[in-house]
């Protein structure tokens, strides 16, 4: 698999998908007589044509250099992305229960420890400085909501 | 010409409060510190600076993000000249000459020649932009929908056929965009589309939270295989940060060619400012009486493209305040956030908020001026924030961006998406697929479908309205060219 055939593959395996929803889109507005669903329809069919015109001229190609995403060969970084993601996900679930606070020197934690490794003193200063200095800045002077959570009762403002 | 005075002189009034002064030597200076720091240029810079503009007016906000726009222009290129590795894209150029400069001990010099060709660029653009806004805003204030739609049909092909990479996978980027602007209910029917039952789904994508995922976690991921980086930074070598009078001769000509070249270039959507400084280069060593010196350290080659740098910077906010089309990535993380504070860009933005718009312009020859006295004699200090190594930098990066994001709409579904957007923009970086066609078919898709639907309604169905009236036809025809002109030269290259 080359990087073009790739590309083309995956544009075709969206554009139909992207297709089949636009079939599913209810039309009931009779006033519109364009309606909903033309222009995703003519979005369905760039992207669907491109991605075959892709394939096809990378099939026509003799020289072609294949692709790897690199799991293996980059597997730190698609760990570090991946742990990211998660970290990040959970950070917005969490967000509005634990608080701003505690949230943020949590998910600062764990992307400083992933980032900056071994280096926990500093890991934790970081941490603590940015949800700190962040919280206050956005709560305090620039007058923005942010959820105070657990920390609700304490917190003297 | 009394309008244009006029109007000046009101943006000036904007601009010189205490606050928005304080504000743009605040974020000129953020915007240095970003800008320099390798791999983050200044659409990276804006979005992740986003959230301190939050709870100001919108004309200190607007005021603030282009400062860190301009400082990250300024402070682009200061890596690219220290340490041979460019902030960001439009920073490449500026290590041909610049580095070689810095390895001859002429490191003070080199700096000193990259602020003062900002700064003629930027001061040049600012008043090709001051002339230029005002017709084009009047006139743009003529377009119905189907120049409207033609307008933007040529915004995307040229940002298709100017983006570097593949045309066909410019085109399904573009497809992307559109495909994600599409998502919601349909603004003139009412309709549910692609939502897939995710009530979160249902007001569409923000696209300023895709945009925080692209040009901010994204570059935190692609920066995760240089973690181990070590920057060398010997302040001592750097020497008098100014240009000796033979310098100052030799620049002179390379700023008044990369001017007016880079803002022209600015202008059309999608070139950019990499595009604008290859092309000052090309310039300046094809003009040159030793091209030999090129490469090796030649002042003409960082003057020239570093004029054009800043001069394209202001050029892409043209089309961006008087037609509401960003002209390059930055611009069109501005636009998001423009529109998140209120501000409509367009050519009813002169018109019903004359102090925004005037304000923004004359803050950014202030700006020019304020950036020039941080960036003189504070060289050699900042010049050492290259030492920060990224595992600090990254982590607070990543802090900002979903901050921000929280910002936007206190919802924790936009992590979703700005995780998610963030592994599409690093795969697509992986696949070679260009994201500025994607990110202005995220911007324009809703824009577009209206106009084109809006037409087609006027003319009951008929595709002539798009040929039958001088200006519709004047923008396909540009559009026809600009594709035309790039399977040519796809053929020629392939």
């Amino acid at each position: 698999m080359t990087k073009d055939l790739t590309t083309g593959i995956f544009a075709v395996v969206l554009g139909l998908a992207y297709l089949a929803g636009t079939f599913a889109i209810p039309v009931f507005d009779a006033s519109d007589s364009v309606g909903p669903r033309s222009f995703p329809f003519l979005t369905a069919a760039i992207v669907i044509c491109s991605g075959l015109a892709l394939i096809v001229s990378d099939l026509r190609r003799e020289e072609r250099k294949p692709f790897s995403w690199g799991f293996v060969s980059e597997r730190d970084v698609w760990i570090k992305i991946a742990v990211t993601m998660v970290a990040s996900i959970g950070y917005g679930l969490v967000l509005d229960w634990l608080g701003y606070l505690i949230a943020t020197f949590f998910f600062m934690m764990v992307v400083s420890t992933l980032i900056n490794v071994g280096r926990h003193k500093q890991n934790v200063i970081i941490s603590a400085l940015f949800s700190i200095i962040s919280f206050i800045s956005f709560a305090l002077f620039l007058k923005l909501s942010l959820p105070r959570g657990l920390l609700g009762g304490i917190l003297p403002f | 010409m009394d309008a244009i005075f006029t109007n000046l002189m009101l943006g000036f009034d904007v601009a010189l409060t205490p606050t928005n002064i304080m504000w743009v030597f605040i974020g000129g200076l953020l915007g240095t510190v970003i800008g320099m720091l390798p791999g983050l240029g200044p659409a990276t810079g804006v979005a992740v600076l986003i959230p301190v503009t939050y709870g100001m007016n919108p004309a200190t906000a607007l005021i603030t993000m282009c400062a860190v726009y301009y400082g990250a222009m300024f402070g682009g290129s200061r890596a690219s000249i220290m340490i041979n590795t460019p902030g960001d894209a439009s920073a490449i150029v500026s290590c041909f000459d610049g580095y070689p400069m810095a390895r001859q001990g002429r490191a003070g010099e080199a700096l000193a020649i990259s602020a003062w060709a900002s700064f003629v660029g930027g001061m040049a653009g600012m008043i090709f932009l001051i002339f230029l806004t005002a017709p084009v805003a009047a006139m743009a204030l003529k377009f119905g929908p189907s120049e409207q739609f033609t307008l933007m049909l040529f915004a995307l092909t040229a940002t298709v056929t100017l983006a570097e990479g593949s045309l066909l996978k410019g085109f399904i980027a573009t497809g992307i965009g559109f495909m994600l602007a599409t998502i919601g209910m349909d603004g003139q029917s009412g309709a549910m589309r692609f939502t897939m039952g995710v009530e979160h789904l249902q007001d569409g994508i923000h696209f300023l939270v895709v945009m925080i995922g692209f040009y901010a976690v994204t570059e935190v991921f692609k920066n995760f295989s240089t973690l181990d980086q070590v920057v060398n930074v010997d302040a001592k070598t750097i020497g008098k940060v100014s240009m000796p009078k033979e310098t100052w001769r030799r620049s002179v000509m390379p700023w008044l060619r990369g001017s007016p070249l880079g803002f022209l270039v600015g202008v059309l959507p999608g070139a950019g400012g990499t595009i604008a400084t290859f092309l000052s280069y090309a310039v300046e060593k094809s003009v040159s009486k030793k091209p030999e010196e090129f490469g090796k350290g030649a002042v003409e080659g960082l003057a020239g493209p570093e004029s054009a740098n800043n001069a394209c910077s202001c050029g892409a906010l043209v089309p961006l305040l008087t037609l509401g089309i960003p002209g390059s990535g930055t611009a069109a993380v501005m636009l998001g956030a423009m529109m998140m504070l209120g501000v409509r860009p367009g050519p009813v933005l002169f018109e019903q908020q004359p102090e925004i718009a005037w304000g923004v312009i004359a803050s950014m020859m202030v700006g020019n001026i304020v950036l020039l006295v941080i960036n003189l004699p504070l060289a050699v200090p900042l010049v050492q924030l290259l030492k920060i190594p990224q595992r600090i930098m990254l982590p607070l990066i990543l802090g900002m961006g979903y901050m921000g994001t929280y910002f936007l709409g206190y919802s924790a579904f936009d992590f979703i998406i700005v995780s998610i957007s963030a592994l599409a923009g690093y795969m697509a970086s992986k696949l070679s697929i260009p994201l500025p066609p994607l990110v202005l078919a995220l911007i324009l898709g809703d824009k577009t479908e209206q106009a084109f639907r809006n037409s087609l309604q006027i003319s009951n169905g008929s595709f002539d309205i798009f040929v039958e009236k001088p200006i519709a036809l004047t923008f396909l025809i540009m559009a026809i060219a600009s594709l035309t002109y790039a399977i040519i030269k796809h053929r020629k290259t392939a």
